[in-house]
């Protein structure tokens, strides 16, 4: 059961509409962090259930965020998915192979998004 | 009793002269005749020497490296350019066999024992262009082929070798620049999509009734602009080769079945109902799924796109000797002449430019082309007395010979 979502973005106005799309369509409490390092902080203080992370952050980017994650025991169960941009297909699957759970495709359609986290994370 | 020798007389002297005249002419004549033919040898002899002297130039200064290897496994020829794509000498090219080179050459490379493998198995009439990748990073376009003359007989077998390295460095480049550009593109639809997405929704608050279908409008074409970069994306992938296919043999039936289920909710607003042809062969096709369902969808979508209200769109196969035909008929316009040798083309689109034919973006049958292409097939249409079929052909998975060819242009043999 999903009540709270740590959403992962760099960018400002991205970070503001998933924000909406989990609380409004999902109905999830929301944590919100602007980069990686951030992303790691708060997932440790906050303990979301599902953390939706950005792959392309400057500084420390998604992936890299992923490792520091699965490093850290009080983080390392945490379901992540990937909201990526990028969505060749030899991607998708190193990306599971780090650890995450699945990936959303930017932009992703706003209607179907709850059900598409629960179902990622639903399957694991 | 001296024998008396009886003087010659002058008869015998006219006679002699005679003879000695004639025999001086013939030796004239014949000398002449020598000298004539020495003439033409000669002047045959320099055209061979020219003609050789040309090819010669003509293979040294070839861009390509050449290696020509006679039947018994002899090295005919070889040229500067062989020692410098490989990265050898030239003395250390100048093997007298084959058999002493082709080791050689296999060291330079990242995989000797694959090199010496796909050389082992090429049949004797087999030609085929390979990528050969070097130990040092560099890559070769590699073209074999046997040597035959015009009348059949057999030379052996040439080399071409190609170093392609600056070609693939610029298309990795291109590569990440649309790749990067389709991500920047993205992003910022992320937003738009997501904030049309949520106002549609109604989950920003009730909109009055003009602003909900400005909204409607925005978030249609914004949809739009998300598939077109997706499209443009996958096509380039696709003509660059770079799109890797998960074959795998399948009954094509529940694959027919299942595009039909998932095109269905696209038809309902369009009042356009789809239907399969009964009865459907049993037959399987070596095919990538999703990107056999990629085809359907779009010569499905289309079908709807151009039938008139309450029209029905019908799905079927039928076989067709060593293939399968997919078809796709719709009882719309057909296709106007005009179109008709575009049609597979970028960017071309019906010129009825109502509303429900408007969300396409132009690239959908020119990618359908170019994957059933991958899959080893063809596509085309032909007009129905009302409306238009739109067909596809695949090899029968179970028949020999079928199916994509191990080594396609990119020699990517473990990929298919």
């Amino acid at each position: 059961m999903i009540r709270k979502v740590l959403i992962v973005d760099d960018d400002e106005d991205v970070r503001y509409v998933t924000e909406l799309a989990a609380s409004r369509i999902g109905k999830w409490e929301t944590v919100l962090a602007s980069g990686g390092r951030e992303g790691v902080e708060k997932a440790r203080s906050d303990r979301p259930d599902v953390i939706l992370l950005d792959v392309m952050m400057p500084d420390v980017d998604g992936p890299a965020t992923l490792v520091l994650l699965r490093e850290d025991p009080a983080t390392a169960d945490i379901p992540v998915i990937f909201l990526t941009a990028r969505s060749q297909q030899g991607e998708v699957e190193s990306y599971k192979a780090l650890g995450a759970c699945g990936v959303i495709v930017k932009p992703f359609e706003v209607a179907g998004f709850a059900d598409q986290v629960r179902e990622i994370v639903g399957g694991r | 009793m001296t024998a008396s020798l009886s003087a010659p007389t002058a008869a015998d002297t006219r006679e002699l002269k005679a003879r000695v005249a004639t025999l001086a002419q013939l030796l004239e004549v014949y000398e002449r005749s020598v000298i004539d033919q020495s003439r033409r040898l000669y002047a045959e002899q320099e055209r061979m020497r020219f003609q050789t002297a040309l090819l010669e130039c003509q293979g040294e200064d070839s861009p390509d490296g050449i290696l020509s290897v006679g039947t018994v496994g002899r090295v005919l020829f070889t040229n500067r350019r062989l020692a410098e794509v490989w990265g050898l000498t030239r003395e250390a090219v100048d093997m007298g066999s084959h058999a002493a080179l082709r080791p050689l050459l296999a060291r330079q490379t990242a995989d000797p024992q694959g090199f010496l493998a796909r050389t082992a198995a090429l049949r004797p009439d087999e030609e085929c262009r390979e990528e050969v990748v070097l130990a040092d990073g560099r890559t070769l376009d590699q073209y074999t082929a046997p040597i035959r003359g015009a009348d059949g007989r057999d030379f052996g077998r040439v080399w071409y070798f190609r170093d392609i390295s600056a070609a693939k460095e610029v298309s990795r480049q291109k590569d990440d620049f649309i790749s990067a550009v389709s991500h920047e593109l993205r992003t910022p639809l992320t937003s738009i999509v997501g904030s049309l997405g949520l106002m549609e929704l109604g989950a920003v608050g009730a909109l009055p009734v003009e602003a909900q279908e400005m909204v409607g409008t925005a978030k249609r074409n914004c949809d739009r602009l998300v598939r077109l970069i997706n499209d443009v994306l996958d096509i380039e992938k696709i003509e660059a080769g770079r799109i890797a296919l998960r074959l795998a043999a399948l009954e094509l039936t529940p694959l027919l079945e299942q595009a039909l289920e998932e095109i269905r909710p696209y038809g309902t607003p369009l009042e356009v109902d789809f239907e399969l042809a009964e009865p459907l062969p049993d037959v399987r096709v070596r095919v990538d799924p999703d990107r056999l369902l990629q085809v359907l969808e779009n010569l499905l979508s289309n079908a709807a796109k151009f039938s008139p209200e309450g029209e029905t769109v019908r799905l079927g196969a039928a076989r067709r000797g060593r293939f399968v035909r997919v078809s796709v008929t719709d009882r719309g316009p057909g296709i106007a002449p005009e179109l008709e040798d575009r049609l597979f083309d970028k960017f071309v689109q019906g010129l009825d430019r109502s509303a429900r034919n408007k969300s396409g973006t132009g690239l959908g049958l020119n990618i359908s082309r170019a994957i059933v292409e991958r899959l080893g097939g063809r596509i085309g249409y032909r007009p129905e007395p009302v409306g238009t079929t739109f067909y596809f052909d695949l090899p029968d998975a179970d028949l020999p010979g079928s199916g994509v060819p191990a080594r396609d242009s990119r020699g990517l043999g473990g990929v298919l």
